[in-house]
């Protein structure tokens, strides 16, 4: 089955015009509902005005098990506002006619399984969303989830991390479409000051066994990191940086303002 | 799913894992093991519950009358079989499984029968 490649489908022409560019691309995450769904909406808006090319949307889970404490304390507050996998799909579905970024869903498996995995899939795609990656769920057990989402030209992001094989790489470029989602380093996520050391060899390790695009994730704060990545990836990643701006604005009426300025730095 | 194991889990509407509490730390999480998943799948297993102060009576019951200190999670066991011994007919056999020693427990069990 040949997920979501035609040119109409957003996360695939998304990264062909950054191929065809010279700026490096920019993957923002945010955690969905921080401080609440009305202000996620205004704090998506200003993100597609400053240029970030792929929108990943978290949604909240009790135990988020990849994140760091940025991120964990923003699922806390997260769930603090009720939010839920339900109302993250009904807010996308409301923003998506004014958006035309591609739309990546970045969920943990429990509250996909809990919706039920066919009903979530007909949610998403009612919803515009693009690209759906579920941090936990193994590449052994991705194949069912990945063919119900392809039915709907919605694309299964990977993730591959530093001690991922090469045998598993080539297993997850097969199943994986849209893009493939490195992790730089071990560990949970978090900003650093530096890319990890290696990054660069893992995205040439993908290139050898994969030709969809890479995004590199964990760690990238800077404008620097984001020019570095896009030399030997097709776009960095920006999570706990981000959602720290967004921690620090809270619920000032500046907080969009200072949500497209900070995503206009990475971009300079 | 939690914690990279699919199986029953006490969770929200939304999926989120519920808080949960026990005497016992063994039994002290949102998850059962996957066996009992399974189990429970094929109709082979019946499954009940006691109450923290259930399971410090099972624990009191089999050290005072056997001289040995169960595990505060195979007292649960021992309250229920208690519990059940009431409406079997006299005579029958009932094997219990005590899966652990409770020499661990001591403090726990101390502290909660002060």
């Amino acid at each position: 089955m040949t997920p979501a490649s035609t040119t109409d489908h957003r996360l695939a022409a998304a990264f062909s015009r950054l191929r065809a560019g010279t700026t490096p691309g920019l993957v923002t995450y945010v955690a969905a509902g921080d401080p609440d769904l009305p202000r996620t909406e205004g704090i998506l808006r200003a993100l597609e005005r400053a240029g970030a090319d792929v929108l990943e949307i978290g949604v909240p889970f009790s135990d988020p098990l990849a994140d760091g404490p940025v991120i964990q304390r923003a699922t806390e507050r997260a769930l603090a506002s009720g939010t839920t996998l339900a109302g993250v799909l009904d807010m996308l579905e409301r923003v998506r006619p004014e958006l035309r970024a591609p739309f990546v869903i970045f969920s943990y498996a429990n509250p996909i399984l809990r919706m039920g995995a066919e009903r979530f899939a007909d949610r998403a795609k009612a919803a515009g969303v693009d690209g759906v990656l579920v941090l936990d769920l193994p590449i052994e057990e991705a194949a069912g989830f990945r063919n119900m989402l392809a039915a709907r030209r919605i694309d299964t992001i990977l993730l591959l991390s530093p001690t991922t094989t090469d045998e598993r790489l080539r297993k997850a470029a097969s199943l994986g479409s849209g893009f493939l989602y490195a992790i730089s380093r071990l560990g949970v996520t978090g900003a650093r000051d530096r890319l990890a050391d290696g990054a660069q060899e893992m995205v040439q390790r993908i290139r050898r066994v994969s030709d969809l695009p890479v995004a590199l994730g964990f760690g990238i704060s800077k404008p620097e990191h984001v020019r570095e990545v896009g030399r030997w990836a097709d776009a960095a990643v920006v999570g706990s940086a981000l959602v720290s701006v967004i921690a620090e604005a809270g619920a000032s009426d500046d907080l969009d303002r200072r949500v497209e300025e900070y995503v206009r730095w990475l971009k300079s | 799913m939690l914690q990279g194991t699919r199986t029953f889990i006490l969770q929200d509407e939304a999926g989120n894992i519920e808080l949960t509490h026990s005497i016992s730390a063994g039994l002290d999480y949102a998850a059962v093991g996957p066996e009992h998943a399974w189990l429970r799948d094929l109709g082979r297993t019946e499954y009940g519950y006691v109450t923290d102060a259930e399971a410090l009576e099972g624990f009191q019951l089999l050290a005072r009358r056997e001289g040995i200190l169960p595990a505060l999670e195979s007292a649960h066991a021992i309250a229920y079989t208690h519990r059940l011994l009431a409406d079997l007919p006299a005579g029958t056999i009932v094997l219990v499984n005590l899966s652990g020693r409770g020499d661990k427990d001591v403090q726990s069990v101390a502290e909660a029968l002060r």
